[in-house]
C-alpha cells in the first residue's frame, strides 16, 4: 500500500543532534544534585506518603481509585472516537447538502 | 455520475430534560466475523458521566463534546469495515429503520453510487430533536451511531472541524 | 567463553552496570536508544528542540528507574511508553500541531520514488491528527509495531488502537488525495 510505504519512509528514525548523551548526563548530574539539596525535605514528605498510602492500601482505596481512573480514561477514549465518527459523517451529509444548494443557483 | 436527494432541517436545540429513549438494537450477528476492523462503542448514563469528567475543560474540543453530551442518556456505535465491496447486507439499512418510532423522521438523506449513502433520523419531539440515528453505508464500510437524548445536529457537525481537520468554510446560501 | 555468549552478556551488564550507578554504563544506554526515543517525539511534534526535551526527559525519568527495569526490552518497552505518553501529555495541555516547514527535516532528493512535495504533505497531516491518533500511527510506522503492541504502551485496549490506526489512515489518505 502506497500510503504505508509513504508513512515508514517519512516516520524513519532520525539522529539526536551531536552530543545528545552527554546532555543527558549532564541534566542527571544536575538532577542528582538538586535532590541531594532537598533530601532531608523529601524524607519527611517520602514519609508522610508512605504512611497515607499504607492506610490506603489497607482501606483498598487505592486499588479502587486506579481501576476507575483506567476506566474513566477508558470510557474518555471510546467517547472521544464515537463523537468523531458521528461528527464524520453528520459533516459529510452537510457538505452534500450545501454542494446540492451550491450547484442549484448555479444552474438557475 | 452522482446522484443525490437531499433535504435538511436546520435545528436550534435547547437542551431539556427528557425521559430515557428505548435503545435501538444494533445486534448484527455475524457481521463482526466478516469484518476487517470494528468499532464496537457502548457508553450508558454512567459511562457517558464518567467519561465526561475525564475530558478536560482546558481543551476547546473536549470542552464541545462535553457540553453535547451533558443530558444525554447513550451513545451507541457499531461500525464494521470490510476488506471487499458488497460483503454486508444493504438490507441492514432498512432493519434498523424499521425500529423507529413514528416520532423518528429522517432529516437528511444522501445517495451517491461512489461515495456512502448517509441517512440521518431524528426523534422529534415538537421542535426538539431527543435522539439521532446516523446510517452510513458505503461499499466497504457500515456504520451506525444511535445517540439517546437532546442532541444539536448543527454543533455535531462542527465537531468535525475540532478534531485536528481542517475545517471547510461554511458558505451561506 | 565463545563470541556469542560475550555478546549475549553484553546488554545485561550494560544495564546491571548503569543500574550500579557506572556514568559510561548509562551514557551507552542511551546512545544505544536515543535515535527511536528522539524519533518518537520528533515524529509527533516536527520539532527538534521539543523533540530533544522530550527526550532527555525521557532518559531522565530512565534513570531514576533503573532499579525496576529488568532486561533490555523492558527498558525499549518503558522507554516508548514513557516517551509516547509525554507527547500526548504535553500536546493536551498545549494543542501545538502545526509542522514548521524549515524543521520538516531533511528532503533526500537522492531516492528516485522520492516525492518531497508529498512528503512535506504528509508530514503536515500527520501533525494535524488528533494526538492518540498520531502516536498510535507513530508507533505502527516508526518502530514497526502491532496494534497488540502499541495497545500496551498506550493503554488502550486493541480494537480501540485499531479503531484509531484506521481513521488515521482513512483521514490521512483524505488529505493526501486533495492536495495532489
Amino acid at each position: 500500500m502506497t500510503l504505508e510505504n509513504d508513512l515508514k519512509r517519512t516516520m524513519r528514525r532520525q539522529q539526536p543532534d551531536a552530543g545528545f548523551a552527554a546532555r543527558v548526563l549532564e541534566r542527571v548530574t544536575a538532577d542528582e544534585r538538586e535532590r541531594a539539596a532537598h533530601e532531608p525535605r523529601r524524607r519527611w514528605w517520602s514519609a508522610a506518603a508512605a504512611s497515607m498510602a499504607l492506610v490506603a492500601l489497607l482501606g483498598g482505596y487505592t486499588a479502587h481509585r486506579v481501576q476507575e481512573h483506567r476506566r474513566g480514561v477508558e470510557a474518555r477514549e471510546q467517547l472521544l472516537t464515537a463523537m468523531r465518527i458521528a461528527g464524520e459523517k453528520v459533516h459529510y451529509a452537510q457538505q452534500e447538502v450545501r454542494q446540492i444548494g451550491t450547484s442549484t443557483s448555479k444552474e438557475r | 455520475m452522482r446522484k443525490f436527494i437531499a433535504s435538511l432541517a436546520l435545528m436550534v436545540v435547547a437542551a431539556l430534560p427528557a425521559a430515557a429513549q428505548q435503545r435501538i438494537n444494533l445486534d448484527f450477528p455475524g457481521l463482526a466475523d466478516k469484518a476487517e476492523e470494528v468499532v464496537d462503542i457502548t457508553l450508558d448514563g454512567e459511562m457517558l458521566r464518567m467519561a465526561s469528567k475525564f475530558l478536560s475543560g482546558k481543551d476547546a474540543e473536549e470542552r464541545a463534546v462535553r457540553d453535547m453530551v451533558n443530558g444525554l442518556h447513550g451513545i451507541y456505535v457499531r461500525s464494521y469495515e470490510f476488506a471487499n465491496d458488497g460483503e454486508y447486507d444493504r438490507a441492514l439499512v432498512q432493519s434498523v429503520k424499521k425500529q423507529l418510532g413514528p416520532t423518528w423522521k429522517p432529516i437528511v438523506t444522501v445517495r451517491s453510487k461512489k461515495k456512502e449513502n448517509v441517512d440521518i433520523l431524528a426523534d422529534m419531539r415538537g421542535d426538539r430533536a431527543m435522539g439521532l440515528v446516523v446510517i452510513s453505508a458505503e461499499p466497504r464500510e457500515f456504520t451506525i451511531v444511535n445517540i439517546n437524548g437532546p442532541i444539536d445536529l448543527e454543533r455535531l457537525a462542527d465537531l468535525e472541524g475540532q478534531f485536528g481537520i481542517p475545517e471547510i468554510s461554511k458558505e451561506k446560501k | 567463553m565463545t563470541a556469542l555468549a560475550s555478546e549475549v552478556l553484553e546488554f545485561p551488564s550494560v544495564l546491571t552496570r548503569a543500574r550500579e550507578g557506572d556514568q559510561d554504563a548509562f551514557a551507552a544506554l542511551v546512545e544505544q536508544h536515543e535515535s527511536m526515543v528522539f524519533s518518537i517525539a520528533w515524529n509527533f511534534f516536527g520539532d527538534r528542540a521539543r523533540a530533544e526535551e522530550i527526550a532527555q526527559e525521557a532518559f531522565l525519568g530512565l534513570y531514576r528507574h533503573l532499579d525496576s527495569l529488568e532486561s533490555e526490552s523492558h527498558v525499549i518497552f518503558w522507554l516508548r511508553q514513557v516517551t509516547t505518553r509525554k507527547c500526548i501529555d504535553q500536546t493536551r495541555r498545549n494543542r501545538m500541531r502545526a509542522v514548521s516547514l524549515e524543521d520538516a527535516g531533511e528532503i533526500k532528493a537522492h531516492e528516485p520514488d522520492f516525492d518531497p512535495l508529498r512528503d512535506q504533505t504528509l508530514r503536515r497531516s500527520i501533525a494535524e491528527l488528533p494526538e492518540m491518533q498520531r502516536a498510535i500511527v507513530t508507533l505502527r510506522y516508526q518502530e514497526d509495531l502491532g496494534p497488540s503492541e502499541i495497545c500496551e504502551i498506550v493503554g488502550l485496549p486493541v480494537n480501540t488502537v485499531k479503531s484509531h490506526l484506521h481513521r488515521a489512515l482513512q483521514s490521512l489518505r483524505r488529505k493526501l488525495e486533495r492536495h495532489s
